[in-house]
C-alpha cells in the first residue's frame, strides 16, 4: 500500500512538472527583493575596472547550433582584436584594450538560447543580475531578441542586436535596444527596391511588374507584407502573389500560376528544400522572370546550389556583407586571415554582422569611459562610425527614436558560376551584374 | 488552345501525375492492411529509408535513381519480410491500438535514426538522367512525373494481375478474406504474411527511386507522404490496390486544382476529403482484395 502510494506520489509530481515546464514560465521577478525595477544601479564613484563584462546570447546548441556558433566567434575575434593590439584601420585594434578605461580589457560571458524565447530572457536576466554584465548582444533570432531585449530595458542595460532582421523589434520604443544590422523593411527597400530601380535605368529593362511567393511563416508573411507595401511605391504591379505551405510534396500549381502570370520581377522567399523543388518546376514549365531576387534563406543555403548545380545561376540575394568586398576594402582580407588562423574557416555573413556588432559596442563603452549603463547607452547614441573603418559595406550611427541603424543597408549578389559575387551597389560591385536572366534554352 | 485552357489542362495532368506516385505508396500501406489487418504507422519512413539508400548508392557509386530499380525493390522486399519476421509477426494478435502504437514507434525510431545518422540536412541528387520536362501544343509536362507515372501504373498493373492469376497471388487474397479458412486450407499464412509485407515494401523502395528523381531526401521525408497516403487509402477503401490508385489519382488532382486555385488551401481540401469519407463513406471506393 506504501509503495503504491510512493508511486503515485512520483507519478503526480513527474507529471506535475512536465505540467509545468510546459506551461509559459512566469515573468521573472529580480532576486533581491529590494530592487525596484526601473531604477538604474547608483551611480557610485569606483576605481576603473580593469576588465568590463559583456553578455553574448547566442543558439549554441539545437537547430540554431551552426548560425550561433558562427555567430560567437565573429563576436570573439573581435574582443581578440580590441584586447590584443593589430594594425587595422578599425576602432580600438591599435593598442591593448580599452584606452579610456585605462586599458581594461573585455570579457565575454557566453550564454545558449537554444532559439527559445524563454531561454533568452533567463538567460539575460542571469548576465544581468547575477554575472553583472555592462552591455548584452545577440542574440540572431528575433524571437529570442523581442523577450531579451525586454529584459535588458527592465534593468536599463544596453542592448546591442547585431543580426536579428524583424523590423517589428525597432518599433517597440525601447530605449536600450541598438540595432546595428539592417532589418527587413531597410532592405526590401534599399535592396531589393532601389536596386531594381538602378537595374530599370541601367539596363533599361522596363521591369513593370512582379510577382511574390513566399512560404507561410512569419518570416515569409512579414517580408510579403512589407513587398506589398512597397512595391506601388516604386511603380510596380503586382501580378501574382502566393503563399505556400513550407516541404510540400509537388509545387507545379504553384509555379504554373506563375508562369501564367508571367511577372518581370519574381521575389522569393523560401526554405531549402521548398527552393530546390520550385526551382525544378521552373525548368521543368520552362519559365524564369527578367529578375529573380531571392531572400537571404533557403536559395543560400549551399545545399540548394549543389542539388540543381548551373540551374541556380542568374539569382540575386541580399548579403550583408561579402568576403569579394575586399577588393574594395582590403581590410577585409586581413580580418578574414586572422578569422580562419583562429577558427579554420573562412569569414561569412553571419561573422561579419555579429563582430560588427561587438566592434560598435565596445567603441561605446570606451568613449563612455564608464561601465555605467546610462553612460554607454549615451555613448551608443553618440555613435557615428563610417563605413571605411569597418569590415561592413554600412557604417553605425543610430536614430535615437527606434534605436536601428540609419545607414545599414544590404547589398545584392548574384550566383554566377555557381558563386555569390556582389553585383550592386554598382560601384561595390566583384562581378558585373547579368540581366535579364537568361532563359532555358538559351544556357 | 487558349492559353488559359492550356494552363488548366497542364495543371490537371500535373496533378494526376503526382497522383500515381501517390498511389505507389498507398498500395503498399493498402496491401499490407488488406492482409495483415495492421495499419503501418511506420510506411512514411521505409519510404524515407529508401529515398536515403538511392541517394548513397548514387552519392556513392554514381548509379542514377532509376537504374536503383532492381536494387530498391529486392532490397526492400527482404527487409519486409524481416520487419513481418521480427516484429509484425508477434503483434498480429494484439488489439488495434497496441498495433498502431509499435508501428508508431518505429516510424519515430527510423525518422531519429536516420536523424541522428544523416543529420537535417537536404540532399538532392543532381544531374539525373531523367530531368526538365517538355510541352506538346503548349501544355507542359514534367518528364521525371511522367517516368514516375509510367512506373506507377506498372507496378499497380503488376501487383493486381499477381494478385488474380498466380497461386501465391490467390492465396494471398484467401488469407486476407478469412485468415482462419485459409489456413484450414492448407495454406502457409505466415510464409502469406511474409510475402504481402515484402510486396508492400516493396511497393515503397520502388517509390523512393522514382521520387528521389526530382525530390530532396532529409529524415522527415516520408512524413507527408504517409499522410498522403493514409488519406488515399481511406478513400479508395482499405485493402484494395485499384482503390488505392484512383484515389491516389484524385488526391493529386485535388491537391493540384486547390493548390491552383489559392496555395493555402492545399492540404485543406486534401484532409477535408478524408474527413468527409470517413464521415460519408468509411468503406471506401473500392471492396478489399
Amino acid at each position: 500500500m506504501k509503495g503504491k502510494a510512493s508511486t503515485i506520489l512520483v507519478v503526480s509530481v513527474v507529471l506535475g512538472l512536465l505540467v509545468a515546464s510546459c506551461a509559459p514560465a512566469p515573468t521573472p521577478t529580480p532576486v533581491p527583493p529590494v530592487v525596484s525595477t526601473p531604477v538604474p544601479p547608483t551611480p557610485t564613484p569606483l576605481p576603473k575596472p580593469v576588465v568590463v563584462k559583456v553578455g553574448a546570447l547566442y543558439p549554441l546548441s539545437g537547430a540554431g547550433a551552426a548560425t550561433g556558433i558562427s555567430c560567437r566567434d565573429g563576436v570573439a575575434l573581435a574582443v581578440e582584436i580590441i584586447n590584443g593590439d593589430y594594425d587595422f584601420d578599425l576602432p580600438l585594434a591599435r593598442g591593448k584594450g580599452l584606452p579610456n578605461l585605462g586599458n581594461a580589457q573585455i570579457e565575454l560571458l557566453f550564454a545558449d538560447h537554444a532559439a527559445d524565447p524563454n531561454i533568452g530572457k533567463e538567460e539575460a536576466e542571469r548576465l544581468i543580475t547575477r554575472e553583472k554584465v555592462a552591455a548584452l548582444i545577440g542574440p540572431y533570432y528575433s524571437s529570442v531578441a523581442d523577450t531579451a531585449s525586454t529584459v535588458a530595458e527592465r534593468y536599463g542595460i544596453p542592448f546591442v542586436c547585431p543580426d536579428a532582421i524583424a523590423y517589428s523589434l525597432g518599433e517597440r520604443g525601447y530605449k536600450w535596444f541598438f540595432r546595428t544590422c539592417a532589418n527587413n523593411k531597410v532592405y526590401v527597400k534599399k535592396a531589393y527596391m532601389d536596386m531594381l530601380k538602378d537595374v530599370n535605368e541601367k539596363y533599361g529593362l522596363n521591369l513593370k511588374t512582379m510577382g511574390l511567393l513566399n512560404e507561410e511563416t512569419l518570416a515569409g508573411k512579414m517580408e510579403r507584407d512589407l513587398e506589398r507595401q512597397l512595391a506601388p511605391e516604386y511603380g510596380f504591379e503586382i501580378v501574382v502573389d502566393i503563399t505556400y505551405p513550407e516541404k510540400a510534396p509537388d509545387v507545379a500549381a504553384e509555379v504554373a500560376k506563375i508562369r501564367a502570370a508571367n511577372p518581370d520581377v519574381l521575389i522569393q522567399l523560401s526554405y531549402v528544400s521548398d527552393a530546390i523543388l520550385f526551382h525544378k518546376q521552373y525548368r521543368e514549365q520552362d519559365w524564369l522572370p527578367k529578375v529573380f531576387i531571392v531572400s537571404d534563406a533557403g536559395h543560400s543555403d549551399p545545399a540548394f546550389l549543389e542539388a540543381v548545380g548551373a540551374d541556380g545561376n542568374f539569382l540575386l540575394s541580399r548579403v550583408a556583407w561579402a568576403a569579394d568586398l575586399a577588393k574594395v576594402k582590403p581590410m577585409i582580407a586581413q580580418v578574414n586571415e586572422l578569422f580562419k588562423s583562429r577558427f579554420g574557416r573562412e569569414f561569412d555573413e553571419r561573422n561579419a554582422r555579429s563582430f560588427t556588432g561587438m566592434i560598435v559596442l565596445a567603441d561605446a563603452i570606451n568613449r563612455a569611459g564608464s561601465t555605467e549603463p546610462e553612460a554607454i547607452r549615451k555613448a551608443l547614441l553618440e555613435t557615428d562610425i563610417p563605413e571605411k573603418q569597418l569590415i561592413t559595406p554600412w557604417g553605425v550611427k543610430f536614430d535615437p527614436a527606434t534605436g536601428e541603424n540609419i545607414l545599414a543597408t544590404d547589398v545584392m549578389a548574384e550566383t554566377l558560376d555557381g558563386k555569390w559575387l556582389t553585383v550592386w551597389p554598382f560601384e561595390l560591385a566583384a562581378a558585373k551584374m547579368v540581366v535579364p536572366v537568361p532563359s532555358w534554352k538559351a544556357r | 488552345m487558349p492559353p488559359d485552357a492550356r494552363l488548366i489542362i497542364g495543371v490537371v495532368l500535373s496533378g494526376l501525375l503526382m497522383g500515381g506516385v501517390y498511389a505507389l505508396v498507398s498500395g503498399g500501406l493498402s496491401l499490407i492492411w488488406g492482409v495483415l489487418k495492421v495499419v503501418n504507422m511506420a510506411h512514411g519512413s521505409f519510404l524515407m529509408l529508401s529515398m536515403y539508400l538511392v541517394y548513397w548508392l548514387w552519392r556513392l557509386t554514381g548509379l542514377d535513381p532509376l537504374l536503383t530499380i532492381p536494387i530498391t525493390v529486392t532490397l526492400f522486399f527482404l527487409l519486409g519480410i524481416c520487419v513481418q519476421k521480427g516484429i509484425i509477426r508477434h503483434i498480429l494478435e494484439a488489439s488495434l491500438v497496441n498495433q498502431i502504437f509499435v508501428t508508431f514507434g518505429m516510424w519515430m525510431l527510423m525518422n531519429n535514426l536516420a536523424l541522428m545518422l544523416w543529420k537535417a540536412d537536404f540532399r538532392t541528387v543532381s544531374n539525373p538522367l531523367v530531368a526538365g520536362g517538355f510541352g506538346i501544343m503548349g501544355v507542359r509536362f514534367s518528364l521525371p512525373k511522367l517516368v514516375s507515372f509510367a512506373f506507377s501504373i506498372l507496378a499497380t498493373c503488376t501487383i493486381w494481375l499477381f494478385l488474380q492469376k498466380t497461386k501465391i497471388g490467390i492465396a494471398i487474397r484467401a488469407v486476407a478474406q478469412d485468415r482462419k479458412a485459409a489456413w484450414l486450407m492448407g495454406i502457409d499464412v505466415n510464409r502469406i504474411y511474409e510475402v504481402s509485407f515484402g510486396l508492400g515494401l516493396a511497393a515503397v523502395g520502388l517509390a523512393g527511386s522514382l521520387l528521389a528523381n526530382f525530390f530532396s531526401v532529409y529524415p522527415y521525408v516520408g512524413d507527408i507522404f504517409h499522410i498522403f497516403a493514409l488519406t488515399i487509402v481511406t478513400l479508395g477503401g482499405f485493402g484494395s490496390i485499384s482503390g488505392s490508385f484512383i484515389a491516389g489519382l484524385i488526391i493529386g488532382l485535388a491537391e493540384a486544382v486547390s493548390a491552383f486555385i489559392n496555395p493555402a488551401l492545399k492540404y485543406l481540401v486534401v484532409f477535408a476529403i478524408f474527413l468527409i469519407i470517413l464521415l460519408l463513406k468509411p468503406e471506401g471506393l473500392r471492396e478489399a482484395l
